[in-house]
Protein backbone atom coordinates (compact mmCIF):
# COMPACT_ATOMS: atom_id res chain seq x y z
CA UNK A 1 0.00 0.00 0.00
CA UNK A 2 1.18 3.63 -0.84
CA UNK A 3 -0.60 5.18 2.17
CA UNK A 4 -0.27 4.62 5.58
CA UNK A 5 -3.94 3.96 7.58
CA UNK A 6 -2.61 6.63 10.01
CA UNK A 7 -2.16 9.40 7.44
CA UNK A 8 -5.49 8.14 5.94
CA UNK A 9 -7.20 8.78 8.97
CA UNK A 10 -6.99 12.13 9.82
CA UNK A 11 -6.92 13.02 6.03
CA UNK A 12 -10.37 11.59 4.99
CA UNK A 13 -13.82 13.53 5.59
CA UNK A 14 -16.50 10.78 7.14
CA UNK A 15 -19.49 12.14 5.37
CA UNK A 16 -21.72 9.18 6.32
CA UNK A 17 -21.71 9.82 10.35
CA UNK A 18 -23.42 13.04 9.52
CA UNK A 19 -25.73 10.96 6.49
CA UNK A 20 -26.69 8.47 8.64
CA UNK A 21 -28.87 10.77 11.17
CA UNK A 22 -30.67 12.26 7.91
CA UNK A 23 -31.74 8.84 7.10
CA UNK A 24 -34.16 8.40 10.24
CA UNK A 25 -36.69 11.28 9.19
CA UNK A 26 -36.87 9.29 5.44
CA UNK A 27 -40.96 8.54 5.05
CA UNK A 28 -41.19 4.99 3.12
CA UNK A 29 -43.54 7.15 0.38
CA UNK A 30 -40.84 9.00 -0.67
CA UNK A 31 -39.50 7.99 -4.23
CA UNK A 32 -36.65 5.98 -3.21
CA UNK A 33 -33.34 4.04 -4.15
CA UNK A 34 -30.73 2.28 -3.78
CA UNK A 35 -27.86 3.20 -1.62
CA UNK A 36 -25.85 0.19 -1.33
CA UNK A 37 -28.22 -2.48 0.32
CA UNK A 38 -29.43 0.82 2.24
CA UNK A 39 -33.20 1.84 0.52
CA UNK A 40 -32.82 6.03 0.46
CA UNK A 41 -34.70 8.98 -0.67
CA UNK A 42 -33.84 9.66 -4.47
CA UNK A 43 -32.03 13.45 -3.93
CA UNK A 44 -30.04 11.94 -1.17
CA UNK A 45 -28.22 9.28 -2.92
CA UNK A 46 -26.53 11.97 -4.98
CA UNK A 47 -25.12 13.56 -1.69
CA UNK A 48 -24.40 10.18 -0.34
CA UNK A 49 -22.26 8.95 -3.75
CA UNK A 50 -20.42 12.67 -3.71
CA UNK A 51 -19.84 11.79 0.00
CA UNK A 52 -17.91 8.10 -1.18
CA UNK A 53 -16.12 10.10 -3.94
CA UNK A 54 -14.71 12.57 -1.93
CA UNK A 55 -13.37 10.30 1.16
CA UNK A 56 -12.11 8.20 -1.33
CA UNK A 57 -10.81 10.73 -4.00
CA UNK A 58 -7.18 10.65 -3.44
CA UNK A 59 -6.80 7.07 -2.61
CA UNK A 60 -9.54 5.90 -5.16
CA UNK A 61 -6.92 3.61 -6.99
CA UNK A 62 -6.25 1.51 -3.86
CA UNK A 63 -9.76 0.95 -3.31
CA UNK A 64 -10.49 -0.31 -6.80
CA UNK A 65 -7.22 -2.48 -6.81
CA UNK A 66 -9.23 -4.20 -3.64
CA UNK A 67 -12.20 -4.17 -5.31
CA UNK A 68 -10.87 -6.11 -8.44
CA UNK A 69 -7.95 -8.38 -6.98
CA UNK A 70 -5.55 -5.69 -8.86
CA UNK A 71 -6.62 -6.59 -11.85
CA UNK A 72 -8.93 -3.67 -12.79
CA UNK A 73 -6.01 -2.01 -14.75
CA UNK A 74 -5.94 -4.67 -16.88
CA UNK A 75 -9.63 -4.46 -17.55
CA UNK A 76 -8.97 -1.21 -18.37
CA UNK A 77 -6.41 -1.04 -20.97
CA UNK A 78 -8.61 -3.83 -22.38
CA UNK A 79 -11.41 -2.12 -22.46
CA UNK A 80 -9.45 0.94 -24.14
CA UNK A 81 -7.70 -1.83 -26.48
CA UNK A 82 -11.19 -3.37 -27.60
CA UNK A 83 -12.46 -0.32 -28.38
CA UNK A 84 -9.76 0.99 -30.78
CA UNK A 85 -10.94 4.38 -31.05
CA UNK A 86 -9.29 7.36 -32.87
CA UNK A 87 -9.10 9.27 -35.90
CA UNK A 88 -7.95 6.93 -38.45
CA UNK A 89 -5.41 8.00 -41.13
CA UNK A 90 -6.75 9.32 -44.39
CA UNK A 91 -9.80 11.02 -41.82
CA UNK A 92 -10.00 14.51 -41.60
CA UNK A 93 -12.70 14.60 -39.27
CA UNK A 94 -11.13 14.19 -35.35
CA UNK A 95 -13.52 12.16 -32.81
CA UNK A 96 -14.91 13.89 -29.81
CA UNK A 97 -14.52 11.50 -26.87
CA UNK A 98 -16.56 12.18 -23.47
CA UNK A 99 -15.62 9.88 -20.72
CA UNK A 100 -18.31 10.25 -18.35
CA UNK A 101 -17.57 9.39 -14.55
CA UNK A 102 -13.77 10.22 -15.51
CA UNK A 103 -12.45 10.71 -11.86
CA UNK A 104 -9.13 10.80 -12.40
CA UNK A 105 -8.84 10.86 -15.77
CA UNK A 106 -6.97 6.86 -16.32
CA UNK A 107 -9.49 5.74 -18.99
CA UNK A 108 -9.25 9.32 -20.53
CA UNK A 109 -5.34 9.43 -21.01
CA UNK A 110 -5.52 5.66 -21.77
CA UNK A 111 -8.10 6.40 -24.80
CA UNK A 112 -5.59 9.38 -25.89
CA UNK A 113 -2.75 7.70 -25.87
CA UNK A 114 -4.20 4.81 -27.61
CA UNK A 115 -5.48 6.75 -30.83
CA UNK A 116 -2.04 8.93 -30.55
CA UNK A 117 0.34 5.80 -31.00
CA UNK A 118 -1.96 3.78 -33.20
CA UNK A 119 -3.56 6.31 -35.04
CA UNK A 120 -1.45 9.61 -35.14
CA UNK A 121 -4.50 10.93 -33.93
CA UNK A 122 -3.30 14.26 -32.35
CA UNK A 123 -6.64 15.61 -33.08
CA UNK A 124 -9.35 14.30 -31.37
CA UNK A 125 -11.11 15.76 -28.10
CA UNK A 126 -11.47 14.93 -24.61
CA UNK A 127 -14.68 16.01 -22.15
CA UNK A 128 -13.85 14.19 -18.80
CA UNK A 129 -16.85 14.90 -16.83
CA UNK A 130 -17.47 13.83 -13.22
CA UNK A 131 -20.35 14.73 -10.48
CA UNK A 132 -17.66 15.12 -8.11
CA UNK A 133 -15.26 18.11 -8.05
CA UNK A 134 -12.60 16.61 -5.76
CA UNK A 135 -12.15 13.80 -8.20
CA UNK A 136 -11.78 15.94 -11.40
CA UNK A 137 -9.51 17.99 -9.03
CA UNK A 138 -6.98 14.65 -8.98
CA UNK A 139 -7.52 13.96 -12.59
CA UNK A 140 -6.59 18.02 -13.12
CA UNK A 141 -3.28 17.93 -11.41
CA UNK A 142 -2.30 14.57 -13.70
CA UNK A 143 -3.19 16.25 -16.30
CA UNK A 144 -1.39 19.34 -15.82
CA UNK A 145 2.06 17.15 -15.16
CA UNK A 146 1.47 15.32 -18.46
CA UNK A 147 2.03 15.67 -22.05
CA UNK A 148 -1.57 16.10 -22.72
CA UNK A 149 -0.65 20.15 -21.31
CA UNK A 150 0.38 21.41 -24.48
CA UNK A 151 -1.33 24.03 -24.87
CA UNK A 152 -3.84 22.49 -27.52
CA UNK A 153 -6.61 22.59 -25.19
CA UNK A 154 -7.80 19.24 -26.78
CA UNK A 155 -8.77 17.86 -22.96
CA UNK A 156 -11.22 19.66 -20.69
CA UNK A 157 -12.79 18.91 -17.06
CA UNK A 158 -16.63 19.61 -16.52
CA UNK A 159 -18.17 18.91 -12.91
CA UNK A 160 -21.45 17.14 -14.56
CA UNK A 161 -24.45 15.02 -13.52
CA UNK A 162 -24.06 12.06 -15.72
CA UNK A 163 -27.54 11.50 -15.86
CA UNK A 164 -28.49 15.34 -17.41
CA UNK A 165 -25.19 16.79 -18.48
CA UNK A 166 -27.10 19.99 -19.21
CA UNK A 167 -23.78 21.82 -20.06
CA UNK A 168 -23.29 18.57 -23.24
CA UNK A 169 -25.43 19.65 -26.57
CA UNK A 170 -27.63 17.03 -28.16
CA UNK A 171 -25.63 15.28 -31.09
CA UNK A 172 -21.91 16.58 -29.76
CA UNK A 173 -19.91 13.44 -29.23
CA UNK A 174 -18.58 10.14 -30.96
CA UNK A 175 -17.51 8.27 -28.43
CA UNK A 176 -19.39 8.47 -24.69
CA UNK A 177 -17.25 6.02 -22.30
CA UNK A 178 -17.58 5.43 -18.33
CA UNK A 179 -16.16 3.08 -16.79
CA UNK A 180 -16.81 1.90 -12.81
CA UNK A 181 -19.12 4.83 -12.58
CA UNK A 182 -22.89 4.11 -14.26
CA UNK A 183 -23.99 2.17 -10.58
CA UNK A 184 -23.38 5.09 -8.96
CA UNK A 185 -25.85 6.79 -10.85
CA UNK A 186 -29.44 6.96 -8.79
CA UNK A 187 -31.38 7.02 -12.11
CA UNK A 188 -29.19 4.44 -14.34
CA UNK A 189 -31.66 4.53 -17.10
CA UNK A 190 -31.26 8.42 -17.03
CA UNK A 191 -28.30 8.13 -17.47
CA UNK A 192 -28.26 6.17 -20.81
CA UNK A 193 -30.52 8.28 -22.32
CA UNK A 194 -28.51 11.10 -21.62
CA UNK A 195 -25.47 9.53 -23.40
CA UNK A 196 -27.84 8.87 -26.24
CA UNK A 197 -28.78 12.42 -26.30
CA UNK A 198 -25.03 13.74 -26.53
CA UNK A 199 -23.86 11.76 -28.73
CA UNK A 200 -24.16 12.10 -32.78
CA UNK A 201 -25.59 9.63 -35.10
CA UNK A 202 -22.78 7.23 -35.19
CA UNK A 203 -21.21 7.42 -31.84
CA UNK A 204 -20.46 4.71 -29.93
CA UNK A 205 -21.38 4.19 -25.99
CA UNK A 206 -19.38 1.81 -23.93
CA UNK A 207 -19.54 1.34 -20.36
CA UNK A 208 -16.68 -0.90 -18.19
CA UNK A 209 -18.77 -1.53 -15.09
CA UNK A 210 -18.66 -4.51 -12.01
CA UNK A 211 -20.69 -7.17 -12.72
CA UNK A 212 -22.65 -10.34 -12.28
CA UNK A 213 -20.00 -13.29 -12.13
CA UNK A 214 -21.72 -16.36 -13.88
CA UNK A 215 -19.95 -19.41 -12.34
CA UNK A 216 -21.67 -20.07 -9.21
CA UNK A 217 -18.28 -20.84 -7.18
CA UNK A 218 -16.19 -18.07 -8.49
CA UNK A 219 -19.21 -16.03 -7.73
CA UNK A 220 -19.65 -17.92 -4.17
CA UNK A 221 -15.81 -16.79 -3.37
CA UNK A 222 -15.99 -13.32 -4.75
CA UNK A 223 -19.11 -12.44 -2.72
CA UNK A 224 -17.54 -13.63 0.75
CA UNK A 225 -14.15 -12.38 -0.39
CA UNK A 226 -16.04 -8.48 -1.34
CA UNK A 227 -18.53 -8.92 1.71
CA UNK A 228 -16.21 -9.77 4.53
CA UNK A 229 -13.04 -9.11 3.07
CA UNK A 230 -13.05 -5.55 1.14
CA UNK A 231 -15.05 -3.72 3.95
CA UNK A 232 -11.87 -4.88 6.50
CA UNK A 233 -9.49 -3.40 3.98
CA UNK A 234 -11.05 -0.37 3.06
CA UNK A 235 -10.94 -0.05 7.32
CA UNK A 236 -7.56 -0.56 7.26
CA UNK A 237 -7.06 1.92 4.25
CA UNK A 238 -8.84 4.33 5.05
CA UNK A 239 -11.18 3.98 8.47
CA UNK A 240 -14.36 4.96 6.48
CA UNK A 241 -16.01 0.97 6.58
CA UNK A 242 -18.92 2.88 5.09
CA UNK A 243 -17.99 4.18 1.94
CA UNK A 244 -16.18 0.28 1.25
CA UNK A 245 -19.13 -1.30 2.06
CA UNK A 246 -21.42 1.07 0.05
CA UNK A 247 -19.09 0.29 -3.07
CA UNK A 248 -19.14 -3.38 -2.30
CA UNK A 249 -23.33 -3.13 -2.33
CA UNK A 250 -23.55 -0.90 -5.42
CA UNK A 251 -21.68 -4.05 -7.44
CA UNK A 252 -24.32 -6.46 -6.25
CA UNK A 253 -27.42 -3.90 -6.92
CA UNK A 254 -26.13 -2.99 -10.76
CA UNK A 255 -28.15 -4.89 -13.17
CA UNK A 256 -27.52 -8.25 -14.47
CA UNK A 257 -25.82 -7.87 -18.07
CA UNK A 258 -29.05 -8.91 -20.02
CA UNK A 259 -30.66 -6.11 -18.14
CA UNK A 260 -28.28 -3.82 -18.95
CA UNK A 261 -28.17 -4.90 -22.14
CA UNK A 262 -31.87 -4.32 -22.26
CA UNK A 263 -31.43 -0.77 -20.86
CA UNK A 264 -29.30 0.39 -23.39
CA UNK A 265 -31.38 -0.71 -26.24
CA UNK A 266 -34.45 1.22 -24.49
CA UNK A 267 -31.94 4.45 -24.14
CA UNK A 268 -32.06 4.06 -27.73
CA UNK A 269 -28.99 2.31 -28.74
CA UNK A 270 -28.48 -0.54 -31.04
CA UNK A 271 -26.76 -3.14 -29.68
CA UNK A 272 -24.78 -5.70 -31.55
CA UNK A 273 -24.43 -9.14 -31.76
CA UNK A 274 -24.51 -10.58 -27.89
CA UNK A 275 -23.86 -7.21 -26.85
CA UNK A 276 -21.21 -7.56 -23.79
CA UNK A 277 -18.04 -8.93 -22.99
CA UNK A 278 -17.74 -10.30 -19.44
CA UNK A 279 -13.99 -10.22 -18.30
CA UNK A 280 -12.65 -12.74 -16.17
CA UNK A 281 -16.38 -15.03 -15.61
CA UNK A 282 -17.83 -11.71 -15.24
CA UNK A 283 -16.34 -9.86 -12.64
CA UNK A 284 -16.44 -6.94 -15.49
CA UNK A 285 -18.71 -6.78 -18.03
CA UNK A 286 -18.07 -4.51 -21.50
CA UNK A 287 -21.44 -3.09 -23.06
CA UNK A 288 -21.60 -1.36 -26.57
CA UNK A 289 -24.14 0.05 -28.01
CA UNK A 290 -24.42 2.60 -31.22
CA UNK A 291 -26.38 5.28 -32.00
CA UNK A 292 -27.79 4.75 -35.52
CA UNK B 1 -34.01 -31.41 -58.63
CA UNK B 2 -32.73 -31.60 -54.81
CA UNK B 3 -34.49 -32.88 -51.81
CA UNK B 4 -36.35 -30.10 -50.02
CA UNK B 5 -37.35 -32.07 -46.98
CA UNK B 6 -34.93 -34.66 -44.84
CA UNK B 7 -36.60 -36.64 -42.46
CA UNK B 8 -34.09 -37.01 -40.37
CA UNK B 9 -31.10 -36.04 -39.01
CA UNK B 10 -28.42 -37.97 -37.01
CA UNK B 11 -27.79 -36.03 -33.45
CA UNK B 12 -25.22 -38.50 -31.58
CA UNK B 13 -21.89 -38.70 -31.44
CA UNK B 14 -21.66 -35.27 -29.49
CA UNK B 15 -20.75 -33.56 -33.32
CA UNK B 16 -22.73 -30.39 -33.91
CA UNK B 17 -25.02 -30.08 -36.74
CA UNK B 18 -24.95 -25.90 -37.55
CA UNK B 19 -28.03 -25.80 -39.73
CA UNK B 20 -28.71 -29.08 -41.47
CA UNK B 21 -32.09 -29.67 -39.81
CA UNK B 22 -34.02 -26.25 -41.79
CA UNK B 23 -31.23 -26.68 -44.52
CA UNK B 24 -33.00 -25.24 -47.66
CA UNK B 25 -32.79 -22.20 -45.93
CA UNK B 26 -29.88 -22.14 -43.74
CA UNK B 27 -28.65 -19.14 -42.80
CA UNK B 28 -25.82 -17.65 -44.11
CA UNK B 29 -25.37 -14.28 -42.33
CA UNK B 30 -26.68 -13.88 -39.37
CA UNK B 31 -28.40 -10.44 -40.28
CA UNK B 32 -27.45 -8.93 -43.19
CA UNK B 33 -29.52 -5.83 -42.37
CA UNK B 34 -27.21 -4.70 -39.29
CA UNK B 35 -24.63 -2.26 -38.74
CA UNK B 36 -21.70 -4.53 -38.81
CA UNK B 37 -22.76 -6.80 -41.88
CA UNK B 38 -23.28 -3.53 -44.34
CA UNK B 39 -19.85 -1.77 -43.28
CA UNK B 40 -18.12 -5.58 -43.72
CA UNK B 41 -19.96 -6.50 -47.05
CA UNK B 42 -18.89 -3.01 -48.60
CA UNK B 43 -15.54 -4.45 -47.09
CA UNK B 44 -14.92 -6.87 -49.43
CA UNK B 45 -14.53 -4.38 -52.82
CA UNK B 46 -11.77 -3.43 -51.11
CA UNK B 47 -10.17 -6.73 -50.81
CA UNK B 48 -9.00 -7.44 -54.12
CA UNK B 49 -6.76 -4.03 -53.50
CA UNK B 50 -5.48 -4.51 -49.94
CA UNK B 51 -5.78 -8.20 -48.80
CA UNK B 52 -7.53 -9.41 -45.73
CA UNK B 53 -6.30 -6.16 -43.93
CA UNK B 54 -8.36 -4.15 -41.80
CA UNK B 55 -8.04 -1.56 -44.07
CA UNK B 56 -10.86 -2.76 -46.01
CA UNK B 57 -12.57 -1.69 -43.02
CA UNK B 58 -11.43 1.69 -42.60
CA UNK B 59 -12.04 2.18 -46.23
CA UNK B 60 -15.16 0.88 -45.73
CA UNK B 61 -16.32 3.53 -42.95
CA UNK B 62 -15.54 5.74 -44.84
CA UNK B 63 -17.05 5.15 -48.30
CA UNK B 64 -20.12 4.92 -46.02
CA UNK B 65 -19.61 8.31 -44.37
CA UNK B 66 -19.83 6.79 -40.70
CA UNK B 67 -17.32 8.56 -38.49
CA UNK B 68 -14.52 6.68 -36.99
CA UNK B 69 -16.05 5.94 -34.27
CA UNK B 70 -17.92 3.08 -35.42
CA UNK B 71 -14.77 1.06 -36.04
CA UNK B 72 -15.48 0.37 -32.07
CA UNK B 73 -18.83 -1.71 -33.39
CA UNK B 74 -16.44 -4.05 -35.14
CA UNK B 75 -13.53 -4.33 -32.65
CA UNK B 76 -15.37 -4.41 -29.51
CA UNK B 77 -17.03 -7.84 -31.14
CA UNK B 78 -17.97 -9.92 -27.84
CA UNK B 79 -15.96 -12.85 -29.13
CA UNK B 80 -12.79 -10.68 -29.64
CA UNK B 81 -12.11 -11.76 -33.09
CA UNK B 82 -9.51 -9.57 -34.92
CA UNK B 83 -11.11 -7.18 -38.16
CA UNK B 84 -9.15 -9.32 -39.97
CA UNK B 85 -10.65 -12.27 -39.26
CA UNK B 86 -13.97 -11.13 -39.29
CA UNK B 87 -13.27 -9.82 -42.55
CA UNK B 88 -11.97 -13.05 -43.91
CA UNK B 89 -15.46 -15.11 -41.90
CA UNK B 90 -17.81 -12.50 -43.76
CA UNK B 91 -16.03 -13.43 -47.18
CA UNK B 92 -16.61 -16.73 -46.63
CA UNK B 93 -20.40 -16.81 -45.77
CA UNK B 94 -20.66 -13.98 -48.80
CA UNK B 95 -19.21 -16.81 -51.11
CA UNK B 96 -21.51 -19.13 -49.59
CA UNK B 97 -24.64 -17.67 -49.91
CA UNK B 98 -23.31 -16.37 -53.93
CA UNK B 99 -23.03 -20.38 -54.01
CA UNK B 100 -26.56 -20.82 -52.45
CA UNK B 101 -27.64 -18.40 -54.90
CA UNK B 102 -26.48 -19.90 -58.12
CA UNK B 103 -27.93 -23.05 -57.43
CA UNK B 104 -31.30 -21.78 -56.60
CA UNK B 105 -31.31 -20.32 -60.01
CA UNK B 106 -33.28 -22.58 -62.13
CA UNK B 107 -31.35 -21.32 -65.02
CA UNK B 108 -27.94 -22.57 -63.95
CA UNK B 109 -26.34 -25.60 -65.11
CA UNK B 110 -26.10 -27.39 -61.96
CA UNK B 111 -29.59 -28.68 -62.57
CA UNK B 112 -28.94 -30.46 -65.41
CA UNK B 113 -25.85 -32.52 -63.76
CA UNK B 114 -27.59 -36.34 -62.21
CA UNK B 115 -25.16 -37.81 -61.18
CA UNK B 116 -24.16 -37.30 -57.23
CA UNK B 117 -20.25 -37.02 -57.53
CA UNK B 118 -20.52 -34.65 -60.23
CA UNK B 119 -22.51 -32.49 -58.54
CA UNK B 120 -20.28 -32.61 -55.82
CA UNK B 121 -17.54 -32.27 -58.18
CA UNK B 122 -19.62 -28.94 -59.91
CA UNK B 123 -20.42 -27.05 -56.58
CA UNK B 124 -16.89 -27.51 -55.52
CA UNK B 125 -15.93 -25.67 -58.32
CA UNK B 126 -18.29 -23.15 -58.87
CA UNK B 127 -17.38 -22.12 -55.04
CA UNK B 128 -13.55 -22.13 -56.03
CA UNK B 129 -14.23 -20.10 -58.73
CA UNK B 130 -15.33 -17.17 -56.60
CA UNK B 131 -11.52 -17.14 -55.17
CA UNK B 132 -10.36 -15.95 -58.42
CA UNK B 133 -10.31 -12.05 -57.87
CA UNK B 134 -8.99 -12.54 -54.62
CA UNK B 135 -6.95 -15.30 -55.31
CA UNK B 136 -3.40 -13.19 -54.80
CA UNK B 137 -4.88 -12.20 -51.12
CA UNK B 138 -5.97 -15.42 -49.99
CA UNK B 139 -3.17 -17.44 -48.57
CA UNK B 140 -2.47 -14.09 -45.95
CA UNK B 141 -6.62 -14.61 -45.63
CA UNK B 142 -6.20 -18.64 -45.37
CA UNK B 143 -3.61 -18.12 -42.52
CA UNK B 144 -6.19 -15.91 -40.57
CA UNK B 145 -8.23 -19.14 -40.49
CA UNK B 146 -5.73 -21.43 -39.25
CA UNK B 147 -4.61 -19.50 -36.08
CA UNK B 148 -5.31 -21.36 -32.97
CA UNK B 149 -7.48 -18.98 -31.57
CA UNK B 150 -9.61 -18.90 -34.87
CA UNK B 151 -9.93 -22.54 -35.60
CA UNK B 152 -12.83 -23.37 -34.66
CA UNK B 153 -14.55 -21.19 -35.80
CA UNK B 154 -13.05 -21.57 -39.07
CA UNK B 155 -13.86 -25.20 -39.10
CA UNK B 156 -17.46 -24.44 -38.66
CA UNK B 157 -17.51 -22.26 -41.74
CA UNK B 158 -16.07 -25.06 -43.86
CA UNK B 159 -18.29 -27.75 -42.28
CA UNK B 160 -21.27 -25.50 -43.35
CA UNK B 161 -19.94 -24.56 -46.54
CA UNK B 162 -19.61 -28.74 -47.10
CA UNK B 163 -22.75 -29.71 -45.39
CA UNK B 164 -24.18 -27.34 -48.42
CA UNK B 165 -22.24 -29.25 -50.92
CA UNK B 166 -23.17 -32.75 -50.07
CA UNK B 167 -26.85 -31.79 -48.77
CA UNK B 168 -27.82 -29.96 -52.63
CA UNK B 169 -25.87 -33.04 -54.28
CA UNK B 170 -28.77 -35.22 -53.34
CA UNK B 171 -27.29 -37.05 -50.22
CA UNK B 172 -30.17 -38.76 -47.96
CA UNK B 173 -27.88 -40.33 -46.03
CA UNK B 174 -28.78 -40.62 -42.04
CA UNK B 175 -26.10 -42.61 -40.92
CA UNK B 176 -22.90 -42.73 -40.50
CA UNK B 177 -22.16 -42.07 -44.27
CA UNK B 178 -23.53 -38.25 -43.34
CA UNK B 179 -20.10 -37.60 -41.63
CA UNK B 180 -18.02 -39.22 -43.84
CA UNK B 181 -19.19 -37.52 -46.45
CA UNK B 182 -19.20 -34.01 -45.24
CA UNK B 183 -15.64 -34.52 -43.95
CA UNK B 184 -14.61 -35.98 -47.47
CA UNK B 185 -16.02 -33.17 -49.16
CA UNK B 186 -13.76 -30.78 -46.65
CA UNK B 187 -10.55 -32.26 -47.00
CA UNK B 188 -10.99 -32.34 -50.72
CA UNK B 189 -11.74 -28.70 -50.91
CA UNK B 190 -9.54 -27.37 -48.57
CA UNK B 191 -6.93 -29.62 -50.54
CA UNK B 192 -7.82 -28.28 -53.90
CA UNK B 193 -8.06 -24.83 -52.70
CA UNK B 194 -4.27 -24.65 -51.79
CA UNK B 195 -3.91 -26.24 -54.87
CA UNK B 196 -5.55 -23.41 -56.31
CA UNK B 197 -3.15 -21.00 -54.38
CA UNK B 198 -0.09 -22.14 -56.66
CA UNK B 199 -1.96 -22.73 -59.61
CA UNK B 200 -1.08 -20.79 -62.70
CA UNK B 201 -2.54 -22.71 -65.47
CA UNK B 202 -5.32 -21.14 -67.81
CA UNK B 203 -8.20 -20.36 -66.08
CA UNK B 204 -7.00 -23.08 -63.12
CA UNK B 205 -7.39 -25.66 -64.93
CA UNK B 206 -5.26 -27.41 -63.17
CA UNK B 207 -7.37 -27.11 -59.98
CA UNK B 208 -10.63 -28.39 -62.50
CA UNK B 209 -9.01 -31.58 -62.72
CA UNK B 210 -7.83 -31.81 -59.55
CA UNK B 211 -10.98 -31.60 -58.03
CA UNK B 212 -12.22 -33.97 -60.49
CA UNK B 213 -9.52 -36.38 -59.66
CA UNK B 214 -10.32 -35.81 -56.13
CA UNK B 215 -13.66 -36.79 -56.19
CA UNK B 216 -13.68 -39.61 -58.42
CA UNK B 217 -11.04 -41.04 -56.13
CA UNK B 218 -13.36 -40.91 -52.78
CA UNK B 219 -15.89 -43.96 -52.81
CA UNK B 220 -17.48 -42.36 -49.59
CA UNK B 221 -19.84 -40.59 -51.44
CA UNK B 222 -22.14 -43.95 -52.62
CA UNK B 223 -23.77 -46.11 -50.38
CA UNK B 224 -23.46 -46.69 -46.41
CA UNK B 225 -20.24 -45.89 -45.62
CA UNK B 226 -18.95 -46.47 -41.50
CA UNK B 227 -15.09 -46.19 -42.01
CA UNK B 228 -13.82 -43.52 -38.74
CA UNK B 229 -10.70 -43.39 -40.22
CA UNK B 230 -11.89 -41.67 -42.98
CA UNK B 231 -13.06 -39.20 -40.65
CA UNK B 232 -10.31 -39.04 -38.73
CA UNK B 233 -7.97 -38.64 -41.81
CA UNK B 234 -9.52 -35.16 -42.35
CA UNK B 235 -8.27 -33.29 -38.75
CA UNK B 236 -7.66 -29.76 -37.38
CA UNK B 237 -4.02 -30.08 -37.04
CA UNK B 238 -3.59 -31.58 -40.67
CA UNK B 239 -5.39 -28.61 -42.07
CA UNK B 240 -3.65 -25.88 -40.30
CA UNK B 241 -0.06 -27.44 -41.09
CA UNK B 242 -1.53 -27.60 -44.55
CA UNK B 243 -2.31 -24.23 -44.92
CA UNK B 244 0.92 -23.21 -42.38
CA UNK B 245 3.31 -24.36 -45.59
CA UNK B 246 1.09 -23.00 -48.33
CA UNK B 247 1.24 -19.55 -46.37
CA UNK B 248 5.36 -19.90 -45.63
CA UNK B 249 5.89 -20.78 -49.91
CA UNK B 250 3.20 -17.78 -50.91
C1 LIG C 1 -15.01 4.29 -9.13
S1 LIG C 1 -14.87 5.89 -9.80
C2 LIG C 1 -14.34 5.53 -11.45
C3 LIG C 1 -13.39 6.53 -12.00
C4 LIG C 1 -12.76 6.23 -13.37
N1 LIG C 1 -13.75 6.19 -14.43
C5 LIG C 1 -11.96 4.97 -13.34
O1 LIG C 1 -12.37 3.98 -13.94
O2 LIG C 1 -10.90 4.98 -12.75
C6 LIG C 1 -16.58 6.36 -9.96
C7 LIG C 1 -16.79 7.83 -10.35
O3 LIG C 1 -18.17 8.04 -10.66
C8 LIG C 1 -18.48 9.38 -10.31
N2 LIG C 1 -19.93 9.53 -10.26
C9 LIG C 1 -20.80 8.98 -9.41
N3 LIG C 1 -22.07 9.35 -9.71
C10 LIG C 1 -21.99 10.16 -10.79
C11 LIG C 1 -22.94 10.86 -11.57
N4 LIG C 1 -24.26 10.82 -11.30
N5 LIG C 1 -22.50 11.60 -12.63
C12 LIG C 1 -21.18 11.66 -12.93
N6 LIG C 1 -20.23 11.02 -12.22
C13 LIG C 1 -20.62 10.27 -11.15
C14 LIG C 1 -17.78 9.52 -8.99
O4 LIG C 1 -17.61 10.86 -8.62
C15 LIG C 1 -16.45 8.82 -9.25
O5 LIG C 1 -15.49 9.71 -9.73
Amino acid sequence: MRISSSALRSSIPKPFSALRTSFRGLSTEESTTHFGFQTVNKEDKEKLVGGVFSSVASNYDIMNDAMSLGIHRLWKSHFINRLDAGMRPGSNRPLDFLDVAGGTGDIAFGLLDHAEKKFQDTKSTMTIADINADMLAEGEIRYKNSKWNDGSDRVNFLVQNGETMDAIPDNSKDVYTIAYGIRNFTDIQAGLNTAYRVLKPGGIFACLEFSQVDNSIIDYAYQAYSFSLLPLMGQLIANDRESYQYLVESIRNFPKQEEFKGMIEKAGFYVPEKGYENLTFGVSAIHIGVKL
Amino acid sequence: MFKQVRAYIPKARGVRFYHSIDHPSSNLIVNPDSIESTILTNSLKHIPKYGFNSYCVTKSIQDLKYPDSIHSVLTSNADGKSLEFQLMLHWLRIQRSKLHEHIMDPASEFHSIENEYERVSYLIKQRLQYNEPIIKKLSYGLSQLSTPYNLSQSLEELHNLSDDIVYYAGDESNDFAWYTKRAGVSSIYVASELYMLSDTSENFKNTKEFVDNRVRGFDGLGGVYNNIEQWGAFNAIGLVNLVKSQWMRG
